[in-house]
């Protein structure tokens, strides 16, 4: 299948749309601390229409070349939109808006709220250009600026517990670029450029290649969350301010997934991979990685901590689905990509939203939580039905994919391994939900008083879902105490929220899946090109 | 060899000159009109830069000054422009004129910076003699004269610290001087010619070169700092003012680096240097140099002093280039001559503001220093941010070269030595930025007053933090395309 290559700068200028503003937000933030939120959303808002309307010529097959002559360091930075990069592209400026969206009602008592908000843009600019780089150069160099920019995210807090956790990242991740920069120059002295083309630009083994490959999976490995180096990542997440966990987990992990999708297809080639036996020592990585993570998530009490050894488990299954090596996998892990970063970044909010209407991090504390948070964790419900893979949801779509292309490549073990991890998952999330909808409040003074009052609700829902006339004395006669226990988040943290959970849901029940066909044709690319 | 006319001129003998008269000036200033010392400091290094500057589009075209002035037999005194004397020159020209306007801004106190600027200017004019120097007998005048010069700088505050670094500085400047003195001596005995730009005067090698050999890397290792030779440089660093360290670190460390390529490329010759294999000696040391700087630096808690350990790997990465002997690699060492002036430059300069405004030398007292210098902090963090190569900044381009320099000379393992320093460069750097910005919410008000900016000094902090990265986001990578036509005279 030949590519029509359209010359446009778009891609070229978008990336600097969030970095540009970011930066004038940290340069001057007393003269634009009145606007920072609507800086913030608008320009989030703004480069996910921005990525959307390059959607008519990718959807007609067409990839989109904008080539950047200003970094000349030594070599020029292109940068392209193919199908798998307008896949992850749109999705995931979308989760950034999102995310921008809950920020201020997260951060209402946050301080340095300037700071937050411009390295914010920054980050969300440093990791888009990662996945609009059209070089491994360009992917290097935003990758680096996204890694530090989200240390000053992750540290916000400035507690000593915050700084360690920004620290470990930050000297990981700094490891973990180097190790790209060596990659990347053994990339350019084998084959003299760094663009990505195909077929793979490494067709030579050598101890070089292999040097070069370990290292590449090393430095993106450690971004995704890879097994041996993910250790990083389980204090990082839980440090960070909410969005910033839910942007890290849903969005940021996948850069370093797609730095290994590149490698594997463009610097080096399935068959090369293949033939080196490659891919079987990087599927037992994802399978332990899977394993290990959904085992360590069951005894995590802290909330975001569970959800970051989650993240952990599903990154496996993305890394499982690129390293089957067949073109059912690859969509089923990309389409994976898409469902874990509305999932995750959804129960990263939620979790966020807890945080700040009770200030509960653990969840042996949550009792009760869903009574007075209903629609948080309704939300928090439908994306741990999701993270599980119950049918209508995504997580089925991709999970059964997922299978297929392990029966497809001959490894049915994997099948065990993806449907033991779904087990797992659902053995850690389904008491969160318990825990919330179905147990007392630990914070009511008198069971028998939050029984009246549970008691009292549940009529008055029963009341109102038969009729609605006569409700208003009940109400107000229990109002005072039924306030008390409501505690919801304020609407606009509840609504992106709210667009997240319909997001997780809604394509799967449409007459034809969108991201599904996207990712079905960025699968395709990827293994025509 | 690219080149061919030679032109005869006078420009490098005046550029040479100039801060010598203006040193002059700015002592009868002093005695007789104030007013007009800081016109004269800073017309002292800016015409010269200038001088540099006019000459620069005809060297770069492919002439070459020359000047021969028979002064001092046998060889007389030469002074020779070439591209990588013009590359030098540019950088030194342009820091010197920074560093005088900081000194300005740093020596609030006319009075207590008075002497300063005596010897400033002659260091200046000595280093630029060093690299427009046409034979390696006006090289190793105007070096020592350089040298010779710096001592007061060292000892400027006149503390007991100072007094002994400034002592350990002059003994090492006599050892460097007499082993120059000697290796001059054989490699006249040898070839009966000093000049550069023959490509090579030895043809064969017999044990006395080997000898003149090592009195050369004895010579510029000692003021390059090269492990063994560096242990005058934390004492001389933590002791100096700021202006003076960071003239020793972005000027005089560079003529040690400068006199190697001239002693690899036009004394011995590339091909000589091959065939002995006498280039191992350097990369063994540079190797040493790069992982023990990095270590040491670790340890420090005086800033200046980590920066100084640090510049001690930071030359190991220009002598690794060096003794690489691919054109790669010298591309890279040569790069690295420029981002680590501008990168170093502006750490010292930023300790010396954090100094003259709170009294901090201790990288411990300086938690929440950001609160009250953001733009200074900000500055430093820049700085280190590119010390550990992270694109787009400019060692980000030098470990490009070397890297690809060191797969050229079939040695990949350097490659992870680099990375190794890297990291390490990362761990003793972020923690000063980190400790100045965040995790300082329980500083009382009064430590997160912000501080009135002073432009003398923080203009200059500003250019150097700029010049982090200003090269590489243009559309053409200005010093590095001049690097690769230095380069194509010796390779």
């Amino acid at each position: 299948m030949e590519q029509e290559v359209v010359y446009s700068i778009l891609p070229a200028i978008i990336i600097f749309v969030p970095i540009i503003s970011g930066f004038l937000l940290f340069l001057m933030p007393e003269r634009l601390s009145p606007y920072k939120e609507k800086i913030c959303i608008g320009v989030t808002g703004l480069f996910f229409l921005l990525v959307l309307s390059m959607y008519p010529a990718i959807s007609e097959g067409k990839i989109l070349l904008g080539i950047f002559q200003y970094f000349s360091f030594p070599l020029a930075i292109t940068f392209k939109v193919d199908a798998i990069t307008f896949f992850l592209g749109v999705f995931f400026s979308f989760v950034w808006f999102m995310t921008a969206c809950f920020s201020p009602g997260y951060m209402s008592h946050g301080h340095k709220k300037e700071r937050y908000y411009a390295f914010f843009l920054m980050a969300e600019g440093g990791c888009m250009g990662t996945i609009f780089a059209g070089d491994l150069l360009g992917l290097f160099v935003f990758f680096e600026f996204m890694a530090l920019t989200t240390y000053v995210l992750i540290a916000h807090e400035e507690t000593p517990i915050t700084m360690f956790a920004g620290a470990k990242y930050l000297y990981m991740t700094v490891g973990g670029g180097l190790a790209v920069f060596f990659g990347l120059l053994t990339m350019y002295f084998l084959t003299g450029t760094v663009e990505f083309a195909r077929p793979g630009l490494i067709t030579e083994p050598s101890s070089l290649a292999t040097a070069a490959f370990i290292a590449f999976m090393i430095g993106f490995g450690l971004k995704a969350g890879m097994f041996p180096v993910h250790v990083w990542l389980p204090d990082a997440h839980p440090a960070a301010p909410a969005p910033v966990s839910a942007a890290l987990s849903g969005i940021m992990l996948k850069t370093g997934i797609y730095g290994m999708i590149r490698v594997t297809f463009n610097v080096y080639s399935p068959e090369f991979i293949e033939n080196m036996n490659w891919d079987t020592v990087m599927l037992v990585f994802a399978a332990i990685t899977i394993l290990l993570g959904s085992a360590l998530a069951l005894l995590q009490d802290d909330l975001k901590r569970r959800l970051a050894y989650s993240s952990i488990a599903q990154i496996g299954y993305i890394i499982l689905g690129i390293f089957l090596l067949n073109e059912s996998g690859m969509a089923g892990g990309l389409y994976h990509l898409f469902t874990h970063a509305f999932m995750k970044g959804l129960l990263f909010l939620c979790a966020g939203a807890i945080v700040v209407q009770t200030g509960m991090r653990n969840i042996s504390q949550m009792k009760g939580v869903g009574l007075k948070m209903p629609f948080t964790m309704v939300f928090f419900t439908i994306a741990s039905v999701t993270m599980v893979g119950i049918p209508p949801f995504n997580g089925f779509i991709s999970k059964w994919e997922l299978s297929m292309a392990s029966l497809e490549a001959g490894l049915p073990i994997f099948v065990a391994i993806l449907i033991i991890s779904s087990l797992l998952n659902a053995a850690y999330y389904f008491p969160i939900v318990i825990i919330a909808f179905f147990t007392g409040g630990a914070e009511d003074d008198e069971p028998a008083k939050a029984h009246a009052a549970e008691h009292a609700g549940g009529v008055h829902d029963h009341r109102e879902d038969t009729g609605h006339g006569d409700d208003h004395d009940t109400h107000d006669a229990h109002g005072p105490k039924e306030r008390k226990y409501w505690k919801e988040a304020p609407w606009h943290m509840v609504i992106p929220m709210g667009i997240l959970a319909v997001g997780c849901v809604i394509f799967a029940l449409l007459p034809v899946n969108w991201p599904w066909e996207l990712a079905l044709q960025a699968a395709r690319l990827l293994f025509s090109m | 060899m690219a080149q061919t006319d030679t032109v005869f001129s006078i420009v490098p003998a005046i550029i040479v000159l100039v801060p010598l008269v203006a040193a002059a000036a700015v002592m009868l200033a002093d005695r007789y009109r104030p007013h007009l010392r800081n016109p004269a400091v800073i017309a002292g290094t800016a015409i010269p830069f200038l001088l540099v500057i006019l000459m620069y589009p005809a060297v770069v075209g492919g002439e070459i000054y020359y000047l021969h002035l028979n002064v001092l037999p046998p060889t007389g005194m030469e002074f020779r422009v070439d591209t990588l004397s013009i590359y030098m020159a540019l950088l030194f020209g342009f820091f010197s004129v920074v560093l005088a306007v900081y000194s300005l801004g740093y020596f609030k106190d006319k009075e207590e910076g008075k002497v300063f600027f005596y010897f400033l200017l002659p260091v200046i004019a000595g280093a630029l003699g060093v690299v427009l120097s046409g034979n390696i007998f006006t090289l190793f005048l105007f070096f020592e004269f350089m040298s010779l010069m710096f001592f007061p700088l060292v000892t400027y505050r006149a503390t007991p610290e100072a007094q002994s670094a400034g002592l350990k500085f002059f003994f090492m400047t006599i050892i460097a001087g007499v082993s120059f003195f000697w290796a001059m001596v054989i490699t006249y005995n040898v070839t009966g010619d000093l000049s550069f730009g023959a490509g090579g005067l030895i043809t064969a090698p017999s044990p006395l070169l080997l000898v003149a050999f090592i009195c050369y890397l004895v010579t510029f290792g000692i003021k390059a700092a090269v492990v063994p030779l560096h242990f005058w440089m934390p004492d001389a660093y933590a002791a100096a003012t700021s202006p003076a360290a960071a003239l020793s670190s972005a000027i005089m460390l560079k003529t040690g680096v400068f006199g190697l390529i001239r002693v690899f490329h036009d004394i011995f010759g590339l091909s000589f240097i091959a065939e002995v294999g006498w280039n191992n000696i350097l990369l063994v040391l540079s190797l040493i140099s790069i992982l023990y700087g990095s270590i040491c630096a670790f340890a420090q808690d005086d800033l200046n002093r980590r920066l100084a350990y640090s510049g001690i790997a930071q030359v190991g990465y220009m002598l690794l280039g060096i003794s690489l002997l691919t054109s790669q690699a010298l591309v890279g060492t040569l790069y690295h001559v420029m981002a680590h002036a501008f990168m170093k430059g502006c750490m010292f300069l930023c300790a010396g503001v954090i100094y003259v405004n709170t009294g901090k030398v201790k990288i411990s007292e300086m938690r929440g220093v950001g609160m009250q210098m953001p733009v200074t902090m900000l500055a430093f963090t820049i700085a280190a941010v590119s010390a550990v190569g992270i694109p787009p900044f400019n060692i980000f381009v030098t470990k490009w070269h070397l890297g690809l320099g060191a797969f050229d000379a079939g040695m990949p393992v350097i490659i992870g030595l680099l990375l190794l320093s890297s990291i390490l460069n990362a761990a003793y750097y972020f923690p000063i930025s980190i400790n100045a910005f965040l995790g300082c919410r329980e500083l009382k008000n009064i430590e997160r007053k912000r501080l009135r900016l002073q432009p003398l000094r923080m203009v200059p902090v500003m250019i150097l933090a700029a010049g982090a990265f200003i090269f590489t986001l243009a559309p053409v990578n200005w010093p590095l395309s001049l690097v690769r036509t230095v380069v194509q005279i010796f390779f």
